[in-house]
């Protein structure tokens, strides 16, 4: 009886719900628009005035929140009105010490909806205006921003290929490496205090781990043939690497203090570039098994193989981003690359570059921008854009080489 | 034992219903849609024509004028008769005497242009009574027959409009298809007394849009009729988002 009961109410619930949305009263809006947002001139709280200081913090937030692409930027009126949106900054100077206070007001909801103070030393005044452009669209979209992250990148700035780090912004570029050898390919670790990286400093393609705080360094994996295209898992202990010890190039899993743990791939074909999917469950990596390079995708102990580009004659080094529904890869068109994204199950795939040669995309942690190496202004450099391709930015401020960005996760 | 086999036979024609199985038994009915293209939607929409208070009370209403008159159609000189004249006499609101005759019954033109303005003098008056009838009656708002000083449709309507407004200006969004059921109550100032969110979209940037449409709108809400509350619970989304 109970069981009928149920049965009943189970057909007849869809209609309950229906009738009451009928009940309600629909507003609607032709198109989203983009936020009003009025960045106030930084001021000095106290302490002797800094005008260079509040003018680059300033400029900083003003650069960080127009990339986001959130926001129109309306002029920066003082009290902010007709903004949606008011950023407000100052700052203190104590000797070498800086204290930065940063508040985000909603002018239509009359309420502060942040305030951050971050003490430091005048050294640290980058840091602490892309912490805030975080905070920022964590506050208003619930998802933090990956302005505080480094990118790892290759330069020739001293003659060789070495790797070096930088704000995401270009500012601040640090040496990592200084073997005078070649060193390649990247990658943070999820903790985005490690990376790894190629290098052929002691003759052979070896695959090195490094803390880049500490400065401590181990040979992973020095087996003979290449050792390369390091991709750690979204674990942390696992790494994906091509190898060549067995003849031809082929993708395995290692340890991250290099110990073999499996052979994802064996086929007579070259094997190259794997990235690991966000929860860790599937790699997508090149193959040339069909003729030309394109993108496979297969489960994380080599099973379940499938393709997923079937345009283009030499698609290569995919990238999954950390939302886990799109891919992008550089595909070879015309003599030069071009950036493309394609949705995980292999659907809409769109162009993302046109002008000169554009390779090696990567996410930003929180999947909103993607970093690439172009030649589009002569020699390569890096440059960043959002998902969807607009707002092209170059990043490199150096003249020399720069390519095979990658960005730090937050942590 | 009945009672659990009624509950089966009703189960069982739920599910054949639900099904589709068994062919329409009521008619696809078309949704009416009113669509008010002369007043926009206001405050207090009580009339669309403002009278006084002395011209609005009821009267009786009046007996109805003839339908229709029919003119001759002969151009020889017809036989006066007084039938015509006299029903388009009848209404006449100065009780003048039923005409006579036509004193020179072979002035086919004079006997015609009396008659015409005979006939339009009778459907001015019935047009007239039609319309007062209707003013006297009552009926929905917005309406002739309304009594209130402001023309346009219900408060609903009128709410719908201004938060469609304030939406219009701050919509923002960072998903595909966010939805906010929000129920809103004005109160009898005038203010938005309550908003409160049945249901957010998942969109922190689309649920803020919404808070700051309600309070965009809620700055110039004229107070609802009657110096009541006003509740209605109301559907965010971007334009084809989430019809079915």
């Amino acid at each position: 009886m109970r069981i009928l009961l149920l049965c009943m109410l189970l057909l007849l619930a869809p209609e309950f719900t229906r009738a009451a949305e009928e009940g309600l009263i629909d507003i609607t809006a032709p198109a989203t628009r983009k936020l009003q947002l009025a960045i106030a001139p930084t001021t000095a709280l106290s302490g002797p005035a800094a005008p260079e200081l509040g003018r680059e913090l300033a400029e900083l937030l003003e650069f960080d929140l127009a990339l986001a692409g959130l926001f129109e930027l309306s002029a920066a009126a003082g009290d902010g009105a007709g903004a949606d949106l008011l950023v407000k900054s100052g700052y203190a100077v104590d000797g070498s010490a800086l204290t930065v206070e940063c508040r985000l007001f909603d002018q239509v909801l009359n309420r502060e909806l942040t305030a951050k103070r971050y003490t430091g030393g005048i050294k640290d005044l980058r840091r602490m205006g892309h912490t805030f452009a975080d905070e920022v669209l964590r506050t208003l979209t619930g998802q933090k921003g990956p302005f505080t992250g480094k990118l790892a990148y290759v330069t020739k700035r001293s003659g060789n290929k070495e790797i070096f780090v930088m704000d995401y912004d270009g500012h601040n570029p640090q040496r990592v490496t200084n073997n005078g050898s070649i060193n390649l390919n990247p990658d943070y670790a999820p903790s985005g205090k490690e990376i790894i990286y190629t290098s052929y400093k002691k003759g052979n393609p070896d695959l090195y781990r490094r803390e880049l705080f500490t400065g401590l360094e181990a040979r992973i994996s020095s087996r003979p043939g290449l050792n390369a295209m390091g991709a750690f898992a979204p674990d942390g202990g696992r790494i994906a690497a091509v190898l060549t010890k067995d003849g031809n190039s082929e993708i395995y899993l290692i340890s991250k203090e290099g110990k073999e743990l499996a052979r994802l791939t064996n086929n007579p074909a070259i094997e190259v570039s794997p990235a690991w999917s966000p929860d860790g469950g599937k790699l997508v990596f090149v193959s040339d098994r069909l003729g030309k390079p394109q993108l496979f995708v297969m489960d994380a102990d080599g099973s379940n193989l499938r393709r997923l580009t079937t345009s283009g004659a030499y698609n290569v080094t995919p990238r999954w981003s950390p939302r886990g529904d799109r891919i992008v890869y550089a595909r070879q068109t015309g003599g030069a690359f071009q950036i493309h994204a394609i949705n995980a199950d292999g659907s809409q795939d769109s162009q993302l570059t046109s002008a000169g040669s554009n390779e090696h995309p990567r996410w930003s942690p929180d999947g909103r921008f993607i970093v690439f190496s172009s030649t589009r202004d002569g020699a390569e450099a890096i440059y960043l854009m959002r998902a969807d391709g607009s707002a092209q930015t170059r990043i490199s401020r150096s003249k020399i080489s720069d390519s095979h960005p990658t960005w730090a996760p937050n942590w | 034992m009945f009672a659990l086999s009624f509950l089966f036979h009703l189960a069982v024609f739920l599910i054949i219903a639900k099904s589709q199985l068994l062919p329409a038994f009521h008619p696809e009915e078309t949704p009416v849609t009113y669509v008010d293209m002369v007043t926009l939607p206001v405050a207090s929409p009580q009339s669309g024509s403002p009278a006084p208070a002395a011209e609005a009370a009821p009267t009786p209403p009046t007996a109805a004028p003839p339908a229709t008159m029919t003119l001759p159609q002969s151009k020889t000189p017809p036989k006066p008769q007084a039938k015509p004249q006299a029903k388009a006499q009848e209404p006449s609101a100065s009780g003048a005497k039923p005409a006579k005759p036509a004193a020179a019954p072979d002035d086919g033109r004079e006997f015609s242009e009396r008659m015409a303005r005979l006939e339009r003098l009778a459907e001015e008056r019935r047009q007239g009574e039609v319309l007062e009838r209707l003013k006297n009656k009552g009926g929905r708002v917005g309406m002739p027959g309304a009594n209130g000083t402001e023309a346009g449709s219900d408060y609903s309507s009128y709410l719908q409009s201004r938060l469609k407004d304030a939406f219009s200006q701050v919509v923002a969004s960072q998903t595909k298809s966010p939805q906010v059921i929000a129920s809103i109550t004005v109160g009898p100032d005038g203010r938005i007394a309550e908003y409160r969110v049945e249901k957010n979209s998942g969109d922190p940037l689309f649920d803020d849009a919404v808070a700051r449409a309600v309070t965009i709108a809620g700055r110039s809400l004229q107070p609802p009729p009657g110096g009541a509350q006003f509740k209605r619970v109301f559907r965010f989304r971007p334009e084809g988002v989430g019809v079915r």
